[in-house]
């Protein structure tokens, strides 16, 4: 039972050990060549892409919101105020219409 | 050694209940792992998304057109922004259309962005370089935001107005000759002086960088002594230094490997869009596949973005660039300039907060998905643990009869499940990584990014941390140890007679 205890935590701690080198290495300031060409991508096209989207389908909010900063394909009114954009959902990142300081109140 | 031995008395049970083992592990695996690979790509797209603020614009015009983001007049935002001192402005052209039936973003760029594909240079202001009394660092408009190729001859170019016209102011110092100016003294002798200013700039820039081999396709040309292709209204043509890169000429476009793959496009293909059928382009490479957003996405001229969206003189953007060494910088005057004119601007501090906010939005929801995640995972490993009980519970009449105390039985437990959760969390992270880097992440990427695919084209971003891998264990830990500790408790106060029985 010993020998076969000692197996069961040797191949525990290998297990370990390669999820620890895994994080390691991308928790480590990422580099070579595929950081290179992402850098070169975006320095070339002055930053292009935010979101987890691939193509703006149906806006471009949720794919960059420095292009399009609010969501144009919301066909008012909508049940509930929520846009039907799949862009919108079921990604890893969402990007609110944020006003931002559009809003200014003068008192008088 | 009295822990020790609780330890092989644990994997003991363990190695004597393989299939239990087994159970509670994939249990834990199906939780742990959705949660790692969602936390996993949504690190990689932040990290990604980083790298578009820090690499892009410091500043983005547009202008206000009903509450959206429209269109600016190239000519007009030239004017504004060679008023300010330590910026550098460019225009660009964002849109979209239909390649065949899939859905890609086109975007414009200038000669110099289209030759940064190969060199990585962009955004350098010369102001960050030069002494600012020099006047570079004065916005000098780039060839993109007049229509001029570096090198052209203004008599080239006979119907352009303003900016074709615009010389250096009288009294300002002579430009320094760069290096390499008396081989192409007969070329800069017919240039405006911006043209000069970027001949002198690429050697002032010309510091090593890294050189990603981003695009794959045809390599560099040189042209021939016919300069530029008909049709183009360039007439004649002295090759400038920009002019021998590929990409850097109308027509040319380069293609996300998303789409070259999907549709066989080879480098020199011609091809046509069903939006503008009379503009005819050909793929000179296709980008690496590295970036997410570079994967349907075509790559052209301004100018050609231009004619195939029919918008002559304009753009979606213009991107600012700040000098930086912040001498000399008077980007703050511009954006408040700007802003009273009612133009639409973002710089980069507020785009990385809009960017930190989103991301927490989604990391909120991830969170919510885990709560329900646990709430479902609870009942399994209740019943995972139910299916040994009455052995578990003759067992533990047998140790507690042998002597052991009521807090060894619970230690047992403790560490039974501790090993358990240990290697739940650290299959999850080797299986995750293979999942992702091994196989692109297969049909589960899709759930996390849209528009990828089941195998999908392009490196999906993902990217472990160790925060993910601490998560991942402490919700193994409170699974494994609510169910085991509360259960042997409760049978290690059990009469080891009641117990056996």
């Amino acid at each position: 039972m010993d020998r076969r205890c000692w197996t069961l935590l040797s191949l525990l701690a290998i297990a370990m050990l390669g999820a620890g080198t895994g994080i390691t290495r991308d928790a480590c300031a990422p580099h070579g060549v595929q950081v290179n060409e992402m850098r070169t991508f975006q320095r070339a096209v002055g930053g292009l892409g935010l979101g987890a989207i691939a193509v703006p389908m149906w806006q471009f909010l949720n794919y960059d919101f420095r292009i399009q900063p609010v969501d144009d394909s919301v066909s008012w009114p909508v049940p509930g105020g929520y846009s039907y954009g799949p862009d919108r959902t079921a990604t890893v990142s969402y990007f609110q219409e944020v006003a931002g300081n559009e809003w200014v109140v003068v008192k008088p | 050694m009295k822990h020790r031995n609780l330890l092989f008395a644990a994997l003991g049970d363990l190695i004597r209940h393989p299939a239990g083992s087994l159970a509670v592990l994939g249990c834990l695996l199906t939780v742990t792992l959705m949660y790692l690979i969602s936390m996993g790509i949504s690190e990689g797209v932040r990290f990604q998304a980083d790298m578009s603020l820090d690499e892009g614009a410091d500043i983005y015009v547009s202008s206000d057109q009903c509450g959206l983001s429209g269109p600016i007049l190239i000519e007009e935002m030239l004017r504004r922004v060679s008023d300010f001192d330590g910026v550098r402005g460019v225009a660009r052209v964002v849109g979209r259309t239909y390649f065949a039936e899939r859905l890609v973003a086109v975007v414009g760029l200038d000669s110099q962005g289209l030759q940064a594909f190969r060199d990585g240079h962009r955004g350098h202001v010369p102001g960050a370089t030069v002494p600012r009394d020099s006047h570079w660092g004065k916005f000098h408009p780039p060839r993109a935001l007049i229509g001029v190729k570096i090198g052209a001859t203004v008599p080239a170019f006979p119907a352009l107005k303003g900016p074709a016209t615009v010389s250096r102011p009288t009294g300002t110092p002579p430009l320094p000759s760069p290096v390499g100016a008396t081989e192409n003294s007969r070329m800069l002798q017919h240039r405006e002086p911006w043209a000069e200013d970027r001949a002198v700039r690429q050697v002032v820039t010309s510091t090593p960088s890294p050189r990603a081999p981003l695009i794959e396709g045809r390599e560099r040309q040189t042209l021939s002594s016919g300069g530029r292709g008909k049709g183009d209204g360039a007439g004649e043509h002295v090759p400038g230094p920009m002019d021998s890169k590929v990409g850097d000429r109308r027509g040319e476009v380069f293609l996300g490997r998303a789409l070259a793959d999907e549709f066989g496009v080879k480098p020199g293909m011609p091809f046509t869009l069903a939006a503008n059928k009379r503009k005819l382009f050909k793929a000179a490479g296709t980008l690496s596949p590295s970036c997410l957003w570079s994967s349907h996405v075509l790559v052209m001229h301004l100018d050609d973005a231009n004619d195939f969206f029919r918008t002559p003189g304009q753009a979606n953007h213009a991107l600012v660039y700040r000098s930086r060494s912040n001498a000399g910088d008077d980007s703050a005057g511009l954006i408040q300039t700007l802003k009273a004119d009612g133009f639409r601007v973002s710089d980069r501090g507020e785009n990385r907060e809009r960017l930190r906010r989103s991301f927490s939005v989604s990391g909120g929801l991830h969170s919510v998905l885990l709560v329900i995640g646990v709430a479902l995972a609870f009942p399994t490993i209740v019943v995972t643990c139910g299916l040994g009980m009455a052995e578990q519970r003759r067992e533990i009449g047998v140790l507690r009869a042998t002597g052991w105390r009521t807090r060894d039985v619970i230690e047992k437990a403790a560490l039974g499940n501790l090993v358990i959760s240990l290697a739940a969390a650290s299959v999850a992270v080797l299986l995750a990584e293979l999942w992702m880097r091994g196989f692109n992440g297969r049909l589960i990427a899709q759930f996390f990014v849209s528009e990828v695919g089941i195998v999908p084209s392009v490196d999906i971003p993902f990217r472990l941390l160790p925060s993910h891998a601490l998560g991942c264990m402490g919700l193994a830990l409170v699974l494994t140890e609510t169910g085991g500790i509360i259960s042997a408790w409760v049978h290690a106060r059990t009469l080891p007679r009641q117990s056996m029985s």
